[in-house]
């Protein structure tokens, strides 16, 4: 956790940050000004000085009475957008950095979040107090390794292009981060990993507690996701049965990210390719499947083959014979039912369903024709 | 003297295209029920053509339709290529009308190509009716209108022909 002493004159800007940016792994803290900030000083231990003011001569006096009292903590000034003079100036009265405003909100986050990297010291060869292939170790195990007393810092998982942390404070697994996904579910995924690498760094800026689960009750979390990915699996021939979408798949109906996977299946794809190529939940992923697979939206090379062939052949015939066939003959031919009858619902329409024809004056049709004829 | 009028209606991607066959067609819209446009046809001095024009079914909206199509001896599809509005035209008619659906088409050698194919079609797509790009209106609608007719009620063709042969004799 790093220490952030907020030096504001207005209390609004400390309250927007411990609203806004609580979840990240810092305590602000606020202060009046630099009197009441060095009274304090020795009080705590500050790793960074964050100094917010509209008035730029008052940032001024500010900074120059913590270079009389020779105060040597890291000093960031936020302030409506400086000159280049001002700046300069901020610069010789040894300020890190500078935020000038307006600051957007996700900005702002990204320039906190540094403040770890920051004024963490930089990396050195050999400081991983642990380092192994994911190949050969259990998630679970691996997890439960660090659950000791002593143990404070973050275990890295890499794969490939993938990146994911598990924080640990004190044995207690307490933040975990992997792309968007909550924290828990961060711990599920990364625990699942069989490919890749994990090395654990000892560090003393963990993150505030987010999982309030005890470790042996996130073990059995994780227990219960493998358990759950096992049935899923189970659903399907195997797992490494090639699966094709069905040729008669309407795209429109799916999602972007649906579309996109489906196109990737068109070739063909077992469902091991697409865990090593999906860097979300795959269990999540895994439930749609199977919805899918049971809905015959993807179907087992063989079955895809024999409707791939069959739809070849239909559409082998012209196309204005195809178009009539396939409105006209629907109910005259005795077309197998190949595929869940949900794909083409409006073709279902039974003959009672429609609107009934009135129309029954076939004399004066007649006579008309007659009269069109002469 | 007294008229006779024949309704029907031609089922359409979107109203105007009609304008790209007859330029010279008067189009009006009625007041109730809203947005429905139709074409009056003098035929024959005592016969007049009303034909509705229905583009709602692009949309999948059966509200004019409803209160049109079931009451017509046929309707007619108008289509100048052949692409997915007119499956999609097909389809809502299809799955909704049991009125007679004829389909309508210009004279087009491009067109005709691609329906070729249709020698074997079903038996309930005979053909389609083709009419004269050239044509003034009154004159292509009083032989679309004779095709229809002996579309649906092929008898009428075989008594005409009875008359024209009893005349001749």
């Amino acid at each position: 956790m790093i220490n952030v002493a907020v030096v504001s004159e207005e209390k609004s800007f400390f309250d927007l940050l411990i609203t806004h940016y609580n979840r990240l792994p810092l305590y602000f803290h606020w202060f009046k000004d630099t009197d009441s900030f060095t009274e304090q000083l020795k009080l705590e231990q500050w790793h960074v000085l964050l100094m917010i003011n509209r008035d730029f001569d008052r940032l001024h006096d500010w900074l120059v009475k913590l270079s009389e009292n020779k105060v040597e903590i890291p000093i960031v000034c936020s302030t409506p957008i400086p000159t280049t003079d001002d700046r300069q100036l901020l610069w010789q009265l040894g300020v890190r950095e500078i935020i000038p405003w307006p600051v957007h909100r996700q900005e702002l986050e990204f320039i906190l979040k540094s403040f770890h990297e920051f004024l963490a010291p930089p990396d050195e060869e050999g400081e991983y107090l642990f380092q192994g292939s994911l190949e050969f170790i259990n998630g679970i195990d691996l997890l439960r390794m660090f659950g000791k007393k002593s143990c404070d810092g973050i275990l890295h998982f890499q794969w490939a292009e993938r990146k994911g942390r598990v924080e640990f404070k004190e044995g207690q697994i307490v933040h975990a981060s992997y792309r968007q996904m909550d924290p828990l579910t961060s711990v599920l995924v990364l625990s699942s990993w069989n490919h890749g690498f994990a090395f654990f760094k000892p560090d003393q800026y963990v993150s505030r507690r987010s999982i309030m689960l005890a470790n042996e009750q996130i073990f059995s979390e994780c227990r219960e996701y493998f358990k759950e990915r096992e049935s899923l699996l189970k659903l399907f021939p195997s797992v490494y049965t090639p699966l094709y979408p069905h040729p008669d798949l309407n795209y429109e109906d799916f999602g972007h990210s649906e579309r996109q996977l489906l196109h990737q299946m068109r070739k063909g794809k077992c469902l091991e390719e697409i865990k090593n190529t999906y860097e979300g939940d795959f269990n999540f992923l895994l439930k749609k499947l199977t919805t899918w697979f049971e809905k015959h939206y993807i179907l087992p090379e063989k079955q895809y083959q024999s409707i791939k062939a069959e739809k070849e052949k239909e559409d082998s015939a012209p196309a204005f014979r195809r178009l009539v066939q396939k409105i006209f003959n629907r109910k005259e031919s005795s077309v197998e039912e190949t595929f869940s009858s949900d794909f083409e619902p409006e073709l279902q329409a039974e003959e009672e369903s429609r609107k009934e024809y009135f129309f029954n004056q076939k004399e004066l049709l007649e006579k008309i024709n007659r009269r069109l004829e002469e | 003297m007294n008229k006779t009028i024949l309704e029907t209606a031609i089922i359409l991607k979107e109203w105007s295209l009609i304008l790209n066959e007859w330029q010279e067609l008067r189009i009006s819209e009625t007041l109730f029920p809203p947005h429905l446009r139709y074409v009056e046809l003098n035929v024959k001095d005592d016969i007049t053509v009303m034909v509705y024009l229905l583009d709602s079914l692009m949309k999948s909206d059966f509200n004019l339709a409803d209160k049109i199509i079931p009451y017509i001896p046929f309707s007619y599809l108008y289509f100048a290529e052949l692409d997915v509005n007119v499956e999609r035209l097909m389809k809502n008619y299809v799955n909704r009308y049991q009125t007679p659906l004829l389909f309508l088409a210009p004279e087009d050698d491009k067109l005709k190509e691609k329906i070729d194919a249709n020698a074997n079609l079903s038996s309930k797509l005979s053909d389609v009716i083709f009419f004269k790009r050239n044509d003034i209106p009154e004159v292509a609608w009083k032989s679309i209108i004779a095709k229809g007719i002996q579309r649906i009620i092929p008898e009428a063709v075989e008594s005409n022909a009875g008359n024209q042969n009893n005349n001749v004799a």
